[in-house]
């Protein structure tokens, strides 16, 4: 997939980079991406999504450039974004929200609307369609935020913390949503849960303190276990290995 | 109206009744006892609701900006533009505007007895674009700040804005928030100035935010530099026009085939069309009055017209300016005042010296003959004492009389009553 960073730097404050130089290279199918708090993970989905632009380099998807205002247009109807914190305008019913997110990625009204319901099908919200967001449960309320990034169709969805929130029947009602994804559509995914690692996702990046510490294939990434790591705890193992050999747990 | 809409549907959906409801009540009272049935005072009723539009839909539209910015819509990527987002946000808001401004037409138009003109579009469009440019004011407003204190802020802010100018002494200030204080009358229109002025200031101030927002400018320092010379450029282009306007809204005379319709007897009557009905009235007065004013010296006319007081009459023509739906008392009052000189801007004379036509404006009456009863009706015992006095004048000396007051009026004279009182006497 080439979603593509290229000598990247990014900061919120002028004196404190998150980013520095940062160069990777997303890879196609389905990524998960780990990181201690404060790594910068939903900085770099924040810049793949082109909702932050950086100080420098540049961002691609494709050879469409996040970061050239005449091409911005083009690169965001092909990705969609799920933030840490979704808000929803006040009063809106899930299907209206829906819809003008849909509307607000470049869709025409009559389009966002029919497909606003089937987004909501998908994260089986569909008989809350008509229930203001404000009055929806936390739970709820994410699956509405991950309608928001289906509903459009795009082909690179940056998920961050999806599953925050969600019981357990909702987080597997979202993998199998996730599994009914076209295979040309690409997800790179931020979560602490490593749970079905192996089986749900394709590949890993590990950010530890804005730099890349690990990208590459499941198998690859799990080798990073220690030899005799029960095999339900390999992800996590891998992820301490990973994580302790910087010798940065929380950035 | 809607998915595009939708985030401003809520607030404009309840707010709509209510503003309406006032502009409509606020037009009852103005208009009222309205004696013009001329689509020029329509017009300005309909304006006079300014304050209450632009206030509340500044208000609703700063609200409407306070729930996409607690979405965080602008920080989602979105593929459409800031300006289709707040566009799309603001429709039901400029339709609120619209509609309320329509209501309170319609409203005015029935309690007035006449409908707008062709000539009042371009004040229409002055109204609307002070509504328009308040909105996108209103708007920033609520992108920046928490609903809360954006929506009573634009709310009071803009009714300020519209009351506080006329309280001024600055007059050219009141000629700039569009709140038109005069109206076009069937002689004068609104001068392009006093509409052009209110769309500058705000135009430009709107601009100035439209400019810091969504300018393809990648400094934010350039956006704002931009922003701040538009509405710089607004306000020095609007205090240009109306820097010398006195406390009337500035006029120009009215213009076109229906500024003046005229008998063919002779003398003229000249009238604007709507006052045409009038025609036969101010006839029958001056076919009754003229004999006895000619026989007292007076002059005959060459016509009598109502028209602009910026408008030169040729010489020996009589200035009058009648009322609709004249009674015959009222037609004779208005031809035998012709003679005297158009009503200029004294500016030696201080507001409450104005100059006194009350003893030469008695003369002309019983020089006409009007009856008693109609004399004393309108006018004060002293200037008819003062006027029985030179009516016991010989012929000549009342007309060296008449022409030497008239003249004083003319040249703003600050004392014309004194020096009419002492001629009298015989000083």
């Amino acid at each position: 997939m080439p979603l593509q960073f290229t000598g990247c730097s990014f900061g919120y404050h002028r004196r404190r980079r998150v980013l520095d130089a940062l160069d990777c290279l997303m890879p196609k199918g389905r990524t998960v991406f780990l990181g201690p708090n404060g790594a910068g993970k939903s900085t770099v989905l924040g810049l793949a999504a082109s909702a932050l632009r950086p100080r420098s380099g540049t961002v691609s998807y494709r050879g469409i450039d996040s970061t050239d205002p005449r091409s911005l247009k083009k690169y965001r109807r092909r990705v969609a974004w799920l933030p840490q914190d979704v808000e929803s305008v006040p009063g809106l019913t899930a299907r209206q929200q829906v819809a003008y997110v849909g509307w607000l990625k470049g869709m025409s009204r009559s389009a966002a609307w029919d497909e606003s319901l089937r987004a909501l099908r998908k994260v089986e919200l569909a008989r809350q369609s008509r229930i203001p967001v404000d009055r929806l449960s936390g739970g709820q309320r994410r699956r509405v935020g991950v309608a928001q990034s289906l509903v459009h169709g795009a082909e690179v969805l940056l998920l961050d913390e999806p599953t925050a929130g969600m019981d357990p029947r909702q987080r597997r009602v979202f993998h199998d949503v996730l599994g009914a994804l076209p295979a040309s559509v690409h997800v790179v995914l931020s979560t602490h849960d490593t749970a079905d690692l192996d089986t749900a996702y394709d590949n890993v990046l590990v950010l530890v303190s804005g730099e890349i510490v690990f990208g590459g294939r499941v198998r690859e990434f799990l080798h990073h276990a220690p030899v005799g790591t029960a095999v339900g705890r390999r992800a996590e193992a891998a992820y301490e290995t990973l994580t302790e050999r910087t010798g940065r747990w929380d950035s | 109206m809607g998915l595009l809409s939708v985030p401003g549907r809520t607030a404009a959906l309840w707010a709509a009744g209510p503003l309406t409801a006032l502009n409509c009540w606020y037009v009852y009272v103005f208009a009222h006892s309205s004696a013009t049935s001329y689509g020029g005072f329509t017009t300005h009723v309909t304006g006079s609701t300014l304050f209450a539009t632009s206030a509340g839909c500044a208000a609703l539209a700063a609200w409407a900006a306070g729930r996409l910015r607690a979405a965080r819509i602008w920080s989602m990527a979105p593929v459409r533009g800031r300006l289709a987002i707040a566009g799309s946000a603001l429709l039901p808001v400029a339709a609120v505007a619209v509609a309320s401004t329509l209501a309170a037409c319609a409203t005015a138009a029935l309690m007035v007895g006449a409908a707008p003109r062709l000539a009042d579009l371009p004040t229409f469009g002055m109204l609307l674009s002070v509504v328009a440019a308040h909105l996108v004011l209103g708007f920033a407003a609520g992108s920046v700040l928490p609903r809360l204190i954006a929506c009573p802020l634009m709310l009071v802010g803009v009714f300020l804005w519209m009351g506080v100018p006329a309280t001024m002494e600055a007059a050219w200030v009141r000629h700039l928030n569009g709140l038109l204080v005069d109206s076009a009358t069937v002689t004068d229109d609104i001068a392009p100035s006093a509409l052009i002025a209110p769309v500058l200031l705000a135009g430009g101030a709107a601009l100035a935010v439209l400019v810091v927002a969504a300018a393809p400018l990648r400094r934010r320092s350039l956006r704002a530099a931009l922003g701040a010379c538009c509405a710089v450029t607004g306000a020095a282009a609007a205090y240009a026009l109306v820097a010398g306007a006195d406390t009337r809204v500035p006029t120009v005379p009215r213009t076109g085939a229906a500024a003046s319709v005229c008998d063919t007897a002779a003398p003229r009557v000249c009238v604007p069309e709507e006052l045409r009905p009038e025609v036969p009235r101010l006839r029958a007065a001056l076919d009754e009055v003229l004999p006895r004013m000619e026989a007292a010296g007076i002059r005959r006319p060459t016509s009598l017209a109502y028209v602009s007081d910026d408008v030169p009459l040729p010489a020996g023509a009589w200035r009058i300016a009648p009322a609709e739906r004249l009674a015959p008392a009222e037609a004779r009052a208005v031809v035998t005042l012709g003679p005297l000189p158009a009503w200029h801007d004294c500016p030696n004379l201080p507001e409450d010296g104005w100059r006194d036509e009350g003893p030469v404006a008695a003369w002309l009456g019983l020089a006409a003959g009007l009856p008693a009863a109609e004399l004393a009706a309108r006018t004060d015992p002293d200037s008819l004492r003062v006027a029985r006095t030179v009516r016991g004048w010989s012929r000549e000396r009342q007309r060296g009389w008449f022409a030497d007051t008239t003249r004083l009026l003319d040249g703003c004279e600050p004392d014309t009553e004194g020096l009419l009182a002492g001629s009298a006497a015989g000083r």
